[in-house]
């Protein structure tokens, strides 16, 4: 039960209230506005909306910790690489040498971004699935997608699978970790052995995790047939999506906040 | 005394459960050849309690004690795999943990796992699954073409392959039919009468009441009783659990004495009588 | 006039390897009857249910269905489709095209009936296997479903979720004297519960008859492996321990007839 992604916890929250539209139009755009961004400056404006954000989503901050610390490990990985692989740019850049091991200053500041990168995304995207429940994003990718159901794109399926994917994915997630409990309490050891033997140790793991999500698949088949679902085109939608005056407000201070990101970066102030 | 839980703090970092998976101060200690049943609600901490057991979650603080070896919060791997193969542990769905082509490589697994060669695995699984009741034209079929029934009782054997002290069980009448509850007793009788330890998380107490030497009862994380199961039963209980149906007929006639088998029942009642 | 809710006529039906399962399997359920389908694992009481449901094809011989079905499986976590309880509820009526605004009315009503009025926006996360087997229940509702099948829907549950669920059919099958009831049981005193039980052993019919009769017929349950109520069990107990003229009868199933029968028989 590590895994965040997926999960909605039900606050009353403004950003609970607002059009999973704009939360979408938002969170994409922040992932480009985040790679304007190339100052203290611009990386302070951001991390001042985000933690903005997450005060205004009542969502405890374990729970964006949480969701951080699954990926922790692959963030680590990229700074270790940054700090190892940035190569000094002159000799005052360097921070610590050790043999053939040079640290650089450079190298340290941009691992430092590349943490702040992630940590930033991750908690952005957080904010969206935490209050906005599956169905609603659907909802909201469904109707952002329409002009190209005019070209022939099923966009009314393709939102019911995001749906289902975002649902399905916490609940593979939780079955997934008692499957590893039961398999390593059979003797199963994930953290011994050589690389070879460590691969071999996917194989119990993987294939009670494909019975089970197929087991679980056909029960929802099922239950969806039994409900009169035919297909996803003909089918009304229970939300109904409003853009309201806070919505509009929200994309406004969103829509000043990336033009100054592109402005302050070409400006470098 | 053979496992002893000091002060065991286990904290979950659940954020979107309304029911906290931790364990508070928890202390206790368990016998060999003890049968345990324990019970209480989803989030009281059985599972957790389960999990400490078999080292698949360390003690956020505190030390458990396993037969002279301590376990706490920075115990490494290999120590943890020392105490581990004296568990067996069966999961409330064998479809979890079954994934070899044929019954006989599945129950093998964990002797493979835990340091026997192939020969020594093959022959210490086909001991069990005899023990078991599985017919050898069985043993070479898939996993995946087992009835229910069978499935469950290849994961029996499963855990049970390396002869271990203990063995853990998780909700294991669960879905069962009577018939399919009495084969799973007859086995863990077997199994508790060769000396193993039992320790079985359950809501099922009518089944396991008579048969347990001891009831430990957890809510919200704590040990709320722990006792034999007659004088558990005998006070009045509160609302999250219920007593053995025997124990609420007997009250139902006004018999102030605590039968948990319907045979004692049946001698109560057969008292007043006379 | 009783009237008919499931028409089954020489009902044959094999699995894909060719195994055989019913032949020439007839069956009729009345409209508003409390059917219990009862058998061993593999008797073919989940495939009968499939076959009634739709969800598999007969080789041969029809399945009329004159009424809306609706279906609760044992596994609370795998019906789960929406996000949160009324998204839950909505599912149905979005297949059947209704009008968004006509559906807060019909999700506020069928929560009611189950139970359910404080969790509308609750994600399934937060939710114990009973309630999400209410909510189960209640998707069916919403859809008018007039016959609800049960496929050991309280297996899974602890005994105070048991109960109420148990609770939740018998009150639901009180209030709409057309509601249809066909429960897959492995648990005796449920069975009791209903007025019919029809009892399946490789895929034949080998009982059908009203529930009680079935549940005091010791011998025949002892002979196809079925399990007896918690009394039936009692009273044989007693039984072996009393002399002839002292017997209680094997027809006293339930706790109520044997508390009075112990008071009487004491004075």
């Amino acid at each position: 039960m590590n895994n965040i992604f997926g999960r909605f916890l039900p606050t009353d929250s403004l950003l609970g209230k607002l059009d999973p539209r704009t939360k979408i139009v938002i969170d994409f755009f922040f992932v480009i506005i985040l790679l304007f961004a190339n100052s203290w400056l611009t990386y302070g404006i951001l991390i001042f909306f985000v933690a903005f954000a997450i005060y205004c989503s009542k969502i405890p901050i374990k729970v964006f910790w949480l969701g951080l610390r699954s990926i922790l490990s692959l963030v680590i990985l990229m700074m270790l690489i940054q700090l190892l692989l940035t190569a000094p740019s002159d000799q005052s850049d360097i921070l610590i040498s050790f043999g053939w091991l040079r640290i650089s200053s450079t190298g340290l500041i941009n691992s430092i971004i590349i943490a702040l990168r992630f940590f930033l995304m991750i908690f952005m995207t957080t904010v969206l699935t935490v209050t906005t429940p599956s169905t609603s994003i659907a909802d909201g990718i469904s109707s952002l997608l329409k002009p190209l159901s005019k070209i022939g794109l099923d966009t009314k399926t393709f939102a019911l699978l995001i749906s289902m994917t975002l649902r399905f994915v916490p609940i593979l997630s939780d079955e997934f970790s008692t499957i590893v409990d039961a398999q390593r309490s059979r003797g199963l050891s994930l953290k011994t052995g050589s690389i070879v033997k460590r691969t071999k140790t996917l194989i119990p793991m993987i294939i009670p995790l494909i019975s089970v999500a197929f087991k679980k698949a056909l029960t929802l088949a099922d239950t969806m047939e039994i409900r009169g679902f035919i297909d996803a085109k003909s089918r009304t939608s229970f939300h109904q999506l409003k853009f309201q005056k806070i919505d509009l407000i929200v994309l406004i201070i969103f829509t000043v906040i990336s033009f100054s990101i592109v402005y302050f970066s070409y400006a470098k102030l | 005394m053979a496992i002893e839980f000091k002060q065991v703090n286990y904290l979950y970092k659940s954020f979107l459960h309304e029911n906290s998976f931790s364990l508070n101060n928890l202390s206790l200690s368990i016998n060999s050849g003890e049968f345990i049943l324990v019970a209480g609600q989803t989030g009281s901490g059985k599972t957790t309690f389960l999990r400490l057991l078999d080292t698949l979650i360390l003690p956020s603080n505190g030390e458990i004690n396993f037969d002279g070896q301590i376990i706490n919060n920075s115990s490494p791997e290999k120590i943890l795999m020392k105490v581990r193969r004296n568990f067996g542990f069966v999961f409330q769905f064998p479809q979890r943990q079954l994934f070899s082509p044929t019954v006989l490589d599945d129950v093998e697994f964990a002797a493979l796992n835990f340091g026997n060669n192939k020969a020594e695995a093959s022959k210490k699984a086909k001991e069990v699954l005899k023990q078991i009741g599985i017919e050898e034209d069985l043993w070479e079929h898939s996993v995946f073409n087992l009835s229910v029934g069978q499935m469950r009782k290849v994961a029996i054997a499963g855990a049970l392959v390396n002869q271990p002290k203990y063995l853990l069980l998780d909700e294991p009448t669960s879905g069962m039919d009577e018939y399919a509850k009495n084969d799973l007793l007859k086995i863990l009788n077997y199994f508790h009468e060769q000396g193993a330890t039992i320790i079985a998380v359950s809501h099922d107490i009518n089944t396991l009441a008579p048969l347990v030497d001891r009831a430990i009862i957890f809510r919200r994380g704590k040990i709320i009783s722990d006792n034999n199961p007659t004088k558990i039963f005998s006070k009045p209980m509160n609302a999250d659990i219920q007593p053995p149906s025997t124990v609420s007929f007997a009250r139902s006639i006004g018999l102030k004495s605590t039968p948990l088998s319907i045979d004692e029942l049946a001698d109560e009642i057969e008292a007043i009588n006379e | 006039m009783m009237v008919s809710a499931i028409v089954i006529n020489n009902l044959s039906f094999s699995f894909d390897d060719g195994q055989e399962l019913f032949r020439q399997l007839s069956l009729q359920v009345n409209r508003g009857e409390w059917l219990s389908l009862v058998g061993r694992n593999g008797s073919g009481k989940s495939t009968l249910m499939r076959l009634i449901l739709g969800l598999e094809t007969p080789s041969s011989g029809t399945i009329k269905v004159a009424a809306r079905l609706g279906a609760v499986f044992q596994n609370p976590e795998d019906q789960f489709i929406g996000a949160t309880v009324e998204d839950e509820l909505a599912f149905g009526l979005e297949n059947q095209q209704i009008k968004p605004e006509l559906m807060p009315n019909k999700i506020k009503e069928t929560l009611q009936e189950i139970g359910m009025s404080d969790y509308a926006k609750s994600s399934p996360d937060q939710l114990s296997g009973g309630q999400k087997q209410r909510v189960a229940i209640g998707s069916a509702l919403i859809l008018n479903a007039d016959v609800l099948f049960f496929d050991e829907a309280t297996s899974m549950l602890d005994p105070l979720a048991r109960e109420s669920i148990i609770n939740l059919i018998g009150k639901l099958h009180k209030q709409n004297p057309n509601l249809t009831i066909i429960n897959i049981t492995h648990d005796p005193d449920e069975i009791l519960w209903g007025q019919r039980a029809v009892v399946l052993e490789k895929g034949k019919i080998i009982a059908d008859e009203p529930a009680k009769v079935l549940m005091s017929d010791i011998d025949f349950l002892h002979h196809h492996q079925l399990g007896e109520t918690f009394v039936s069990k009692l009273v044989s107990k007693i039984n072996q321990k009393r002399s002839l003229n002292r017997k209680i009868p094997s027809s006293i199933i339930s706790q109520k007839e044997l508390l009075s029968w112990l008071l009487n028989s004491n004075k």
